[in-house]
């Protein structure tokens, strides 16, 4: 079918609209738990915070506003505009398109079997080609119009059928092939069919109900396997036990944003969808209060008794057991929801094998009694039923759970467990190791989620797998490997701030310690990620060999990313507030900034050049390790609440002076480009002495060179450079092309017989380049990293800020020049070599 | 890094504070402090709360820069020189956390690979000083199940493990139940004998008058009167005790 394409912009919009409206609802969810005890203190302590919150709960409305549409839409899909379009009623219709499908299917099959036939057998040419077109035709319409269609849909399905045949090619199958057309077939679907619609919705709706009950127990900012702290805070005020449980249920169920922002709209509209019209509104209301008791008492029962009466390792194994199921859920409910009109064989498995109250669980169960004629009956006593037993159950268990006293269940007596003597040499990544596997909740987070999403994925949309290529590979790696980097940093941070002080009385350098942490979390994104890759590679058959370098080119990218995501979400580390109760957590700012970042870099991975990946690369390197810098000082300064180091100029200092230059650039770009690149020069420079003049950089010291043999030689070598690489331009094979096709687009180089160019070349370029990259980015450098990386560093970046087609020469101009500056100290050689450079190309271009 | 005087005496002691000034903001938390610690001397820092003795242990901890002033041990700077000092000392908080998902075991295996200890040493280190304290029992247990005193001596255990020449300890016996209490001035007097220098601050005034050789008595950042007990002792008039002597000394202070 044609339906089967892999995922378009839209649905992948749809996709990500739908997650960030999770994360943005579990924020939600957060907040409300806070507010009710507390707010008012809170609010007075804590404004900074607040204005973040209320952004995120405005950002959380929008999002909850966009999914909700979707959803709607998707329930519209879903029913297919049943009762306007067709005088079929939407359940009718539903199952129509599920026989389609089937017949669908099994005419795929027959087909296989016919052409496997067809290749095998030398005598195919001899088969009866009795069947035409029209027989087939009125076979269809024959069996469509067992289902009361109506004339006009019926003849379009069957043309459909038709064309789909003709498409490969087999007119003449159905004679050889009667079998798909049996009657009995369509009447075993037949009992089910009235129910197909409801069980659809109930299962939709469950899934998504479980997920957001479980997910927030999986999170972080949940650490059952501690006691809650509000909760401690609680007992400490003259209530009784039953008081605060009390307070506690109400303030989970009905000041709560996330059931009216979320369950009502969802249940109003799909109780409106299935018939109820504008009644749904208040159904919706009590299917809203009736799911927000039940998933409070599971939550009620989760947060005080598996807090005050499981042992450590149950809490974490239970916490990763439902962030499993949760996602899992969700991703399923998701799926059906934007399913929609599409083909949904495993919706229809679902359907036909589960029984549908079964399959309803809780959320389900509550929507199922809709579906009669007396639904609002039924709903009043079903789903009350129901809610009331989880909730009052969840009420009970926590109560009992209390009866004990507020103990966290492994600090009872009589629960140590015996001495564990040294095991063996571990290695820091062998400690980073056990961290992460005591953490049972956080390694199947990193670990098991990615490829399990990815293979959910594909079983829930086989259209997806399809077109597996080098690029989809590469970019499910890249994802996996992020995923990991992106998860494992907010652990270092979130987890271990208060105990910091260890590594502080230790002989380690801080932020070597923890670069070395984050080595291993890399590499451990780059295993995952080749991991899945290879998986997914040998499934499909072999690594694919177009476009093969986009995957080493994603296992780079995981490395420089990561930096990245790293530097961002450690930019957070503050020591732990003593008056704030919960542990410090990661903004939902810097995550999203980390996931848009992701985002980008896995489009230029998935869509860019050799040339944009290589040079995208390198800046992002560039910028995550200026990023890493500012990290490094601060990491160094965290237990040094008032002082931080003087800042000196940094890498991010580079950054901006090219920033500042391009973007004057892009801003005169009307203007003639030797006057545009002039003013640019002197705005960067401007900001480049105002840096240099606020703080100052020693001096290195000259290392003896004899410029005088030193520069014509590097001189010299650099015109053969650059002779060489015009002369491979001019012949080897697919730079030729390459650079025929950029003379055509006008590139610079074919416009330099005009006189402002020239000036260009030889005069502004060389002292403009020269102080921005040598005199500013390669003293910075210099005073970062040794010598000859620096040189090297600066050179790259010198060298993928020009156009791609002139790398090499360039990248050696770029060498020779900082080579130059870093052994002499003085600008002129670089000036001059770098003049004498571009007069040459100028020269040779005339000729 | 020592210097050595033609005596052949150590004129800096190993922990050496030169007029160390700390600000926080225009709070002075420590103002123009002057100590030094000798090897195997063991001296208090005593002084009422906010008196600046953490903050100066954290300085020492190369934690905090000080604002004013040069504060070195075994002659490099605390600050600066922070690992290198680190190799030498070892430090008790006074509230110490610990990563809740590690065992007790563990975080001393941890601290011992990144000191660089041989397994069986470090086996040995453990069971020796673990016996004393009375932990052994409890170090197989999650941290996030410590109880306060289990903590202390879980972080005295990782401060002792390698024998460091220089011991900085932060209310040490703070939460300690009386028998690890008398197991820990064991440990620290044998420690002296074998020569480390120890600082640590206390408010308990007994003890510190027991255990120290010398006494260090810190009010709104300075230190306003230090030695012996007994040169303490000789300084107030009719003092019996050195919770005498503290009271009048920081009570004569404070109507100043």
């Amino acid at each position: 079918m044609t339906e089967h394409q892999p995922g378009t912009v839209r649905s992948f919009l749809k996709h990500t609209f739908a997650i960030l409206a999770l994360a943005t609802s579990r924020n939600i969810n957060r907040i409300s738990q806070r507010s009710w005890p507390s707010a008012g203190m809170r609010l007075a302590t804590r404004h900074k915070d607040d204005g973040a919150k209320l952004l995120a709960t405005l950002l959380g409305i929008l999002f909850l506003g966009i999914s909700f549409t979707t959803s709607y839409q998707a329930v519209h899909g879903l029913a297919n505009h049943a009762t306007a379009q067709h005088p079929m009623s939407g359940a009718e219709h539903m199952v129509v398109d599920f026989i389609e499908r089937s017949i669908l299917k099994s005419h795929a099959q027959a087909i296989s079997q016919y052409q496997q036939e067809k290749s095998t057998s030398a005598d195919h040419q001899d088969m009866p080609a009795g069947i035409t077109e029209s027989s087939i035709r009125e076979l269809t319409n024959y069996r469509l119009n067992l289902w009361n269609t109506n004339a006009e849909t019926a003849r379009a399905r069957s043309e459909k059928l038709v064309s789909h045949l003709e498409a490969h090619g087999m007119a003449g199958f159905v004679e050889k092939h009667p079998s798909p057309y049996h009657q009995a077939d369509f009447q075993a679907l037949s009992p089910g069919a009235e129910s197909w619609l409801g069980s659809a919705y109930a299962i939709v709706f469950c899934c998504l109900f479980t997920g957001l009950t479980l997910m927030p127990m999986s999170t972080r900012s949940k650490d059952l396997a501690s006691l809650d702290s509000h909760l401690a805070w609680l007992y400490c005020l003259p209530l009784t036990s039953r008081e605060i449980l009390s307070g506690r249920f109400l303030s989970m169920t009905f000041v709560r944003p996330m059931s009216w922002l979320m369950l009502f709209p969802v249940t109003s509209t799909l109780l409106w969808a299935m018939g109820y019209g504008p009644a749904g509104l208040l159904a919706g209301l009590c299917a809203t209060i009736a799911c927000s008791v039940a998933s409070t008492g599971i939550e009620l029962a989760a947060e005080t008794w598996l807090r005050c009466s499981a042992s450590f390792r149950m809490k974490k194994n239970v916490q990763a057991a439902a962030s499993i199921i949760g996602t899992l859920s969700l991703f399923t409910g998701m799926a059906a929801c934007f399913a929609g009109t599409r083909s949904t064989d495993w919706l229809d498995w679902l359907v036909t094998h589960i029984p549908e109250r079964m399959t309803a669980g809780i959320g389900g169960l509550i929507m199922l009694p809709l579906q009669g004629n007396d639904g609002l009956i039924r709903l009043g006593t079903v789903a009350l039923i129901i809610a009331a037993t989880c909730g009052a159950g969840g009420w009970l268990v926590a109560a009992r759970a209390l009866d004990h006293g507020l103990t966290s269940g492994n600090e009872r007596e009589g629960n140590r467990t015996p001495q564990a003597g040294l095991t063996r040499n571990r290695s820091l990544a062998g400690f980073e190791w056990l961290l992460l596997m005591r953490d049972r909740n956080l390694a199947t987070t990193v670990l098991v989620m990615p490829p399990l999403l990815i293979g959910f994925q594909v079983l829930i949309n086989p259209g997806m797998v399809a077109g597996i290529d080098a690029r989809n590979l590469a970019v499910i790696g890249f994802g996996c490997g992020v995923w990991a980097a992106s998860m494992t940093s907010p652990h270092v941070i979130a987890s271990e701030t208060r105990s910091m002080w260890i590594v502080f009385s230790l002989p380690v350098e801080i932020a070597g310690y923890f670069e070395k942490r984050t080595r291993v979390w890399r590499a451990a994104g780059v295993i995952i990620a080749a991991a899945v890759m290879l998986a997914v590679a040998v499934w499909k058959g072999g690594i694919p060999t177009q476009d093969w370098w986009r995957i080493p080119a994603a296992i780079a990218g995981i490395w420089v990313a990561s930096l990245v995501v790293y530097s961002i979400m450690m930019g957070n580390a503050t020591l732990p507030d003593p008056t704030e109760p919960e542990q410090p957590k990661i903004g939902i700012m810097r995550t999203y900034a980390c996931l848009l970042f992701a985002g980008l870099f896995g489009t230029l991975i998935w869509k860019g050049d050799p040339w944009q990946v290589f040079s995208g690369s390198v800046l992002c390197w560039f910028f995550g390790f200026s990023l890493w810098q500012g990290v490094v000082r601060k990491l160094r300064y965290l237990l040094e609440p008032t002082m931080s180091a003087r800042p000196g100029l940094t890498l991010s200092n580079a950054l901006t002076a090219l920033v500042v230059f391009f973007f004057v650039m892009v801003v005169t770009s009307g203007l003639n480009l030797l006057v545009s690149y002039t003013i640019a020069g002197i705005t960067a420079a401007i900001y480049c002495a105002a840096s240099l003049s606020n703080h100052s950089l020693p001096e290195i010291p000259r290392n003896g060179i004899r410029l005088r043999t030193a520069l014509p030689l590097a001189t010299v070598a650099c015109i053969a450079c650059g002779a060489a690489w015009l002369a491979v331009l001019g012949h080897v094979s697919p730079f030729r092309e390459i650079h025929q096709a950029s003379i055509e687009n006008g590139s610079i180089i074919a416009d330099l017989r005009k006189w402002h160019l020239v000036i260009l070349a030889v005069a502004a370029a060389p002292l403009v380049e020269e102080f921005l990259f040598r005199g500013y980015v390669l003293r910075i450098m210099l005073h970062t990293w040794p010598r000859n990386t620096a040189v090297f560093a600066s050179a790259l970046l010198f060298a993928i800020l020009h156009p791609g087609l002139s790398f090499p020469p360039v990248f050696v101009l770029g060498l020779a020049t900082a080579w130059l500056y870093s052994r002499s100290q003085r600008l002129w050689p670089g000036i001059l070599l770098h003049a004498a450079y571009n007069g040459a190309i100028v020269a040779v271009s005339h000729t | 890094m020592l210097t050595v005087n033609s005596a052949g005496e150590i004129a800096d002691g190993v922990i050496h504070l030169d007029s160390v000034t700390r600000l926080f903001g225009a709070f002075t938390a420590v103002n123009r402090l002057n100590l030094r610690v000798m090897p195997g001397e063991i001296v208090g820092l005593l002084g009422p709360n906010g008196a600046g003795k953490t903050t100066t242990v954290k300085m020492l901890m190369g934690m905090l820069r000080p604002t004013h002033g040069k504060i070195r041990v075994f002659g490099a700077d605390c600050f600066a020189d922070r690992v290198d000092v680190q190799r030498r000392v070892g430090y008790l908080p006074d509230d110490p956390a610990f990563q809740s998902h590690l065992r007790g075991i563990e975080l001393l295996e941890f601290v011992g690979r990144i000191r660089g200890i041989s397994t069986a040493t470090l086996m040995h280190k453990i069971e020796e000083l673990g016996g004393e304290l009375g932990l052994t029992r409890d170090l197989g247990e999650y941290t996030t199940n410590y109880s306060k005193g289990m903590k202390k001596k879980l972080a005295f255990l990782m401060a002792l493990v390698h024998d460091p020449e220089v011991l900085i300890m932060d209310e040490p016996t703070n939460g300690l139940d009386p028998v690890a209490t008398r197991a820990f001035l064991e440990i620290v007097k044998s420690r002296a004998a074998a020569g480390t220098a120890i600082l640590y601050s206390t408010h308990l005034l007994d003890q510190a008058e027991k255990l120290c050789d010398r006494c260090e008595i810190m009010h709104q950042g300075r230190n306003i009167a230090g030695g012996t007990v007994a040169e303490l002792k000789r300084m107030a008039a009719n003092a019996e005790s050195l919770e005498d002597v503290f009271f009048e000394v920081t009570g004569k202070s404070l109507t100043d």
